[in-house]
């Protein structure tokens, strides 16, 4: 078996632990799942054109793109409670989109590699203010908080990803070789980031279990009385 | 031999944005560790704080409540007794003297009688001396008086502080005043216990109440009182009542 299918097995014990704890979730994780639906989606789909079609795939990941950024994206601003870092966050998701739509305006079927750079960028400084913003100045520990986990997920995977994506194009056009090693690195960030990810679901699922059950024998002892 | 600078560049360069990163995340995650631990040490200190002022209100009070005793012992026992003695004279004096002043002699007897008790019940010197179950006795015994049918049960005298017996008691008669004043009861048992540590139970028939009500913020402070100073003397006060069938009270010392 290819690496590329361990790759897609092990994002599947992270869609059950999200499906499990699925009405446990609020709005921003459910998006995180979603998210990881399509992308398990994509990247079949992508395999079975580039691996067994022998054709590029290279327009179906451009489209995949925005989606992934504008989901984590606007999953980072349903994070953030403060309305000018909302703002921001708008903003600079905007300005990607255009540098995508200009991307796709010079050439669709090639990999937008500088997109995929910006739009790494971006999801790392988003989750780097959803990180400080929720776990700095907290009083609660951050080991215990879901949205740490779900944001060192995206900032170690998009950060560590930028110099094996901005050198994509030139290496799969001049070294050939060197581009199909240097893949590795995105498949060992996505073995690290997703069990992050299932962590995040599973401590959300069970503190929001443990909270109902609380108000439940709250309600319970109410009603005795 | 291009090929491979260019491989170890990129493989460089990400171990080093992960280096970055891993330090941002440790930063992170040592700061929020010293705020959690400030944090705790701030409702340390908040804690011990509002444990020294319950003490000092605790001390300020049994002071109040020693000072009226004295006073009530002092002067206006002092006075009823010679009023009291004045009547006698009268007595001896006018053989005729009306039953009416007779009768007033006689309140003026139980006046005094009460006067006594009521000193005693504040003196919390007496606590030392008497004992704790001594003086609980007292109270029942005036509880009797008043045409309640009261038990008492114990095995011997706790081993408990001076302060612990104070606190003790205080809430004991707390309980008492509770009970007279709203439960409507006929029959109070108290259990007092000694032995594997104090433990006192006080149970009534009354109309009984919601305890989530009465601890919740509509509640009076009577009840949230008790239970503050059990913890201040190392004990804690549980009550279980249901409605028309009585109250618990439990004073339980923590091992």
């Amino acid at each position: 078996m290819s690496t590329f299918w361990y790759m897609e097995i092990s994002k599947f014990p992270v869609v059950f632990a999200g499906l499990y704890y699925f009405r446990q979730l609020p709005k921003p994780y459910k998006i995180v799942l979603y998210l990881l639906i399509i992308a398990i989606g994509c990247e079949i789909y992508g395999y079975y054109i580039g691996a067994i079609q022998k054709q590029s795939n290279a327009w179906l990941f451009n489209f995949y793109m925005p989606v992934e950024v504008w989901a984590l994206g606007l999953a980072a601003i349903d994070l953030v409670p403060k309305k000018k870092a909302q703002l921001l966050f708008y903003v600079l998701l905007f300005t990607n989109t255009i540098i995508w739509i200009v991307d796709m305006y010079n050439d669709v079927y090639q990999f937008a590699n500088f997109s995929m750079v910006c739009g790494s960028v971006l999801l790392t400084v988003l989750y780097m203010g959803v990180l400080v913003n929720n776990s700095l100045f907290t009083q609660k520990n951050i080991r215990k908080q879901p949205v740490f986990w779900l944001s060192i997920s995206t900032i170690l995977y998009f950060g560590c990803v930028v110099p094996y994506m901005g050198m994509h194009n030139y290496l799969s056009k001049e070294y050939y070789k060197v581009a199909v090693e240097l893949a590795y690195i995105n498949i060992i960030l996505n073995f690290v980031r997703y069990p992050l990810v299932a962590i995040s679901f599973i401590l959300l699922g069970r503190q929001k279990l443990q909270l109902d059950q609380q108000r439940k024998n709250t309600t319970n002892v109410l009603q005795r009385h | 031999m291009f090929s491979n600078d260019i491989k170890f560049t990129v493989i460089i360069v990400t171990l080093l944005i992960l280096l970055l990163i891993a330090g941002v995340i440790i930063t992170i995650f040592v700061s929020n560790r010293r705020h959690v631990q400030q944090e705790v040490k701030i409702i340390q200190i908040q804690a011990d704080y509002e444990k020294e002022l319950r003490t000092a209100e605790q001390e300020v009070q049994e002071q109040v409540l020693v000072n009226v005793a004295r006073d009530l012992h002092d002067n206006i026992g002092q006075l009823l007794t010679v009023m009291n003695m004045q009547l006698e004279q009268q007595k001896i004096l006018n053989s005729g003297l009306s039953p009416a002043i007779l009768s007033i002699q006689d309140t003026l007897l139980a006046t005094i009688h009460e006067v006594r008790r009521v000193g005693k019940s504040l003196n919390s010197d007496l606590l030392e001396t008497n004992g704790l179950i001594s003086t609980i006795q007292q109270e029942v015994i005036r509880l009797q008086q008043l045409n309640y049918k009261v038990t008492l049960a114990f095995d011997s005298e706790p081993n408990l502080s001076k302060d612990q017996k104070i606190i003790a008691f205080r809430i004991f008669q707390e309980m008492l005043n509770n009970i007279l004043k709203h439960a409507g009861a006929k029959n109070i048992n108290i259990n007092v216990a000694a032995h594997g540590g104090f433990r006192m139970a006080v149970t009534d028939d009354g109309r009984g109440f919601n305890v989530q009500e009465k601890l919740g913020p509509s509640g009076g402070s009577g009840l949230k009182n008790m239970i503050k100073r059990a913890e201040m003397a190392k004990m804690k006060c549980t009550i279980e009542s249901t409605t028309d069938r009585g109250s618990t009270f439990v004073l339980q010392q923590l091992s």
